[in-house]
């Protein structure tokens, strides 16, 4: 972040919010329109949690005209890029931040899930807590539903408030056609074609919990949000738990010999 | 990196002569000497071009802080030439061009006076393993390779198996038949000339010319099958116990980076393949912190084939060395300790005392040492209580009724009381429960279960539990009858303990679980 410095003695005057948004390492956040920057009511509380408020929200707003050493412009650009942050957190579970950052998320802005069985799917991005400098940005995949650290240690420093614990839920909450369909697949541990033991009846145990989560959903009449073919292929399996199916792609070869190593729990 | 003032090069590759070794000439010089037109052959590669290329990808890949030298020149004259290479293969190269390339302009001049086989020291297989994209690789030793019994098969799997094992090995071929040069006369005169003079610019340029019309054609197709070759025995050489042993070595040293799971905790992960046949998957990486696998996150393992690591090594791994850490490390109170316990976790709300445990019996018993043949501490200490994730809005979970609500806990979690996982118990229970009952003797039933039966026989066969056989000998028996019964049974505790299981999962916390925006 030393580039900056130096960066915005030039033109600090001109499109703050332009300029921190194309900066390398923010191509996370989306642009805060600049009626909600202005408007008070909107930055509630945020004057206790960022120094220099003022001047801050100044050079936010592309207002900022006062004449500063090099040391407290630096502070004051550390306050605005906070501030920022912390209204960003706000802005994005709008109605409008939530469009733009519904955009971000179909260009895959945020990256892909790095689970093989997720299939390159788009994260969101989402902090831990609320509450500043308590942890760094995660990813959230809405397909494996867990969270990962992004690969780039760029994006490792920023601050997790800054999206905040709620934003991704609220998105898909808005637009539940996002939802990405769910996957029974998995990975399945295998010595020479043969399941683990220990790995095998870990994941049956998590397979049983996994079906009597869809015997209750089913049972409210819900969709249970996975893969229909996969679906199929369960109720026909008849407690198959349509092992063959989840092994598409991975483990190609041991499809015939997998007959050998069934080992099936009874349902 | 990029050093502006090195001249230009050119570089031809010798794998005729006992050693690769690697020719760097000076055009300049080389032409003022020799009075000769150097005519830069198809495969000769320029210092310039290459220099931009790293800046243009370190530019590109400067978040995985990899540089990748990537020679599309290369790959597309060998496109044209009818020949399909790997990617891989041409980096391969490159990147020992590279190697080669860490002169300085003093050093060259004397290289050109003196012979340049020194700087070919090093064998193929360490070439092979410090390229950039290769550092997964463990280096298989000369004698595995040597040992006919460890290469049966791959012949037919390999084209040009042949010269790809002496390209390994770095042995000259023994009959030089494929000479394709006959114009000269002294044929053999001159392949021992070119071991001998090699200190002299003519001798030197005269088998470099030779040698171009060799590179063009076999080189590349010899290169492709040398590295597959090495990929298929890798595989084989890193299930063995000295592979093993140096892939551990590379593990504890987290040569294979971390797990990007958030509640792995930066656990160590292993690379894998999901097939054992080569041109298929991509090599993966397989974290045993939470049994899942994940895509290297530098982009530059994307050309490394998933089957020269194979399916089999990422299990046996773990079962050879039963007593590594697999956890992660990092901050949050001891992770291995609370997933082995079934104690309740800051970030989850409070579970339900074990009183209300089902099986009040088991709960009496201690966590075991061992459960199905590992450490409860080593197996999936990533998941389970406390290590899934748990979707809020303003602080208020998210209903599983929810249309967008989790569906996908369960692939994260892990029982509690770990001895739920004790297949082999709980069945003997449920027979033991089975044999006081009034036997139900319907041969119909019987039949339809049957097969069922023998799945789960064969189950506890698989077992590694001492009381497996004795389980064992008794389904074998073939009281139908009693297997059902016994079936039923299970099931019937299975719900049981499912119906608490619910009860953890979802009924704590308070009530606090909104349903939220079903409507849409």
């Amino acid at each position: 972040m030393e580039e900056f410095a130096s960066d915005t003695d030039s033109d600090y005057a001109s499109y703050w919010r332009d300029w921190f948004i194309s900066s390398k390492g923010n191509e996370y956040f989306c642009e805060i329109d600049e009626d909600y920057l202005t408007d008070r009511f909107n930055l509630t509380g945020l004057n206790t949690e960022v120094q220099y408020y003022q001047h801050a929200l100044d050079l936010v707003t592309d207002v900022f005209d006062m004449e500063v050493d090099d040391d407290m412009r630096e502070q004051i650009e550390k306050s605005a890029r906070h501030l920022y942050g912390l209204v960003h957190a706000r802005y994005i579970v709008t109605t409008r931040g939530l469009a733009k950052m519904m955009e971000k998320y179909k260009q895959g802005v945020f990256g892909k899930c790095p689970r093989v069985i997720c299939e390159s799917q788009h994260l969101l991005p989402m902090g831990q807590n609320d509450t500043a400098n308590a942890s760094h940005v995660k990813l959230y995949c809405a397909k494996c539903e867990d969270i990962y650290n992004p690969k780039s240690s760029r994006h490792n420093q920023i601050d997790g408030a800054y999206f905040g614990t709620s934003f991704h839920n609220i998105l898909f909450q808005v637009y539940p056609a996002l939802v990405p369909v769910k996957t029974q697949r998995r990975y399945e541990p295998r010595l020479y074609g043969f399941r683990v033991h220990a790995s095998a009846a870990l994941m049956r145990w998590q397979e049983e919990r996994r079906d009597e989560m869809k015997e209750r959903l089913r049972a409210r009449g819900m969709d249970t949000g996975f893969d229909a073919e996969e679906e199929e292929a369960d109720e026909e399996g008849d407690g198959e738990i349509g092992d063959e199916g989840e092994e598409d792609g991975l483990d190609d070869m041991f499809e015939v010999g997998g007959g050998m190593a069934q080992t099936q729990i009874v349902q | 990196m990029a050093n502006a003032d090195v001249p230009t090069l050119e570089i031809v590759i010798d794998y005729t002569c006992d050693r690769p070794h690697i020719d760097i000439k000076n055009t300049a010089k080389l032409a003022q000497r020799m009075n000769k037109n150097f005519a830069p052959a198809e495969d000769d590669f320029t210092r310039g071009e290459f220099d931009q290329e790293i800046d243009e990808l370190s530019e590109e890949e400067d978040e995985e802080q990899a540089i990748i030298p990537s020679d599309a020149d290369k790959d597309n004259q060998a496109e044209e030439s009818g020949l399909v290479i790997r990617p891989g293969i041409t980096r391969g190269l490159s990147a020992a061009f590279e190697k080669a390339c860490r002169i300085d302009e003093v050093a060259l001049d004397e290289e050109l006076e003196m012979s340049s086989s020194s700087q070919a020291a090093e064998t193929w297989i360490n070439a092979f393993c410090s390229l950039t994209g290769h550092e997964y690789f463990a280096e298989v030793g000369e004698d595995f390779i040597e040992d006919d019994f460890n290469l049966t098969g791959l012949q037919s799997q390999v084209p040009m198996y042949k010269e790809a094992l002496e390209m390994i090995l770095d042995v000259e071929p023994e009959d030089a038949t494929d000479e394709e040069d006959d114009e000269e006369e002294d044929d053999e005169d001159d392949e021992e000339m070119q071991v001998m003079d090699r200190g002299y610019p003519d001798a030197e340029s005269r088998a470099a010319a030779r040698r171009h019309l060799r590179l063009a054609s076999d080189l590349s197709v010899i290169e492709s099958s040398a590295e597959m070759l090495y990929g298929l025995i890798h595989q084989r050489f890193i299930t063995s116990r000295a592979g093993i042993q140096q892939m551990a070595e590379k593990y504890e040293m987290g040569h294979f980076g971390h797990c990007p799971r958030v509640y792995c905790h930066g656990a160590k992960v292993l690379p894998v393949g999901c097939s054992d046949i080569p041109g298929q998957e991509t090599v993966k990486l397989f974290c045993p912190s939470c049994l899942d696998v994940y895509t290297p996150p530098n982009s530059r393992f994307q050309t490394v084939d998933g089957a020269f690591f194979g399916t089999t090594f990422g299990c046996l791994f773990f079962m050879t060395f039963p007593d590594m850490d697999v956890g992660g490390t990092k901050p949050p109170p001891p992770i291995e300790a609370s997933a082995s316990t079934p104690t309740s976790q800051p970030p989850m709300p409070p579970q339900p005392g074990p009183s209300s445990h089902p099986h009040p019996t088991q709960q009496a018993y201690p966590q075991p040492d061992m459960i199905n043949g590992v450490t409860p501490k080593n197996l999936a200490p990533g998941l389970g209580p406390g290590n899934i994730y748990e979707p809020r809005i303003y602080g208020f979970r998210v209903s599983e009724v929810s249309k967008t609500g989790p569906r996908m806990k369960w692939l994260r979690s892990r029982p509690a009381d770990i001895n739920e996982l004790d297949e082999c118990r709980m069945w003997a229970e449920s027979q033991e429960a089975a044999l006081t009952p009034a036997q139900l003797g319907d041969s119909e039933m019987v039949e339809e279960n049957e097969e069922i039966d023998d799945g789960e026989v064969e189950d506890e066969d698989m077992a590694v539990e001492p009381n497996g056989e004795e389980v064992d000998g008794e389904a074998q028996e073939g009281d139908y009858a009693q297997l059902r019964e016994v079936t039923t049974q299970r099931k019937k505790t299975g719900r049981r303990r499912n119906r608490s299981h619910d009860v953890m999962v979802n009924g704590s916390g308070g009530g606090t679980a909104v349903r939220v925006g079903d409507g849409g």
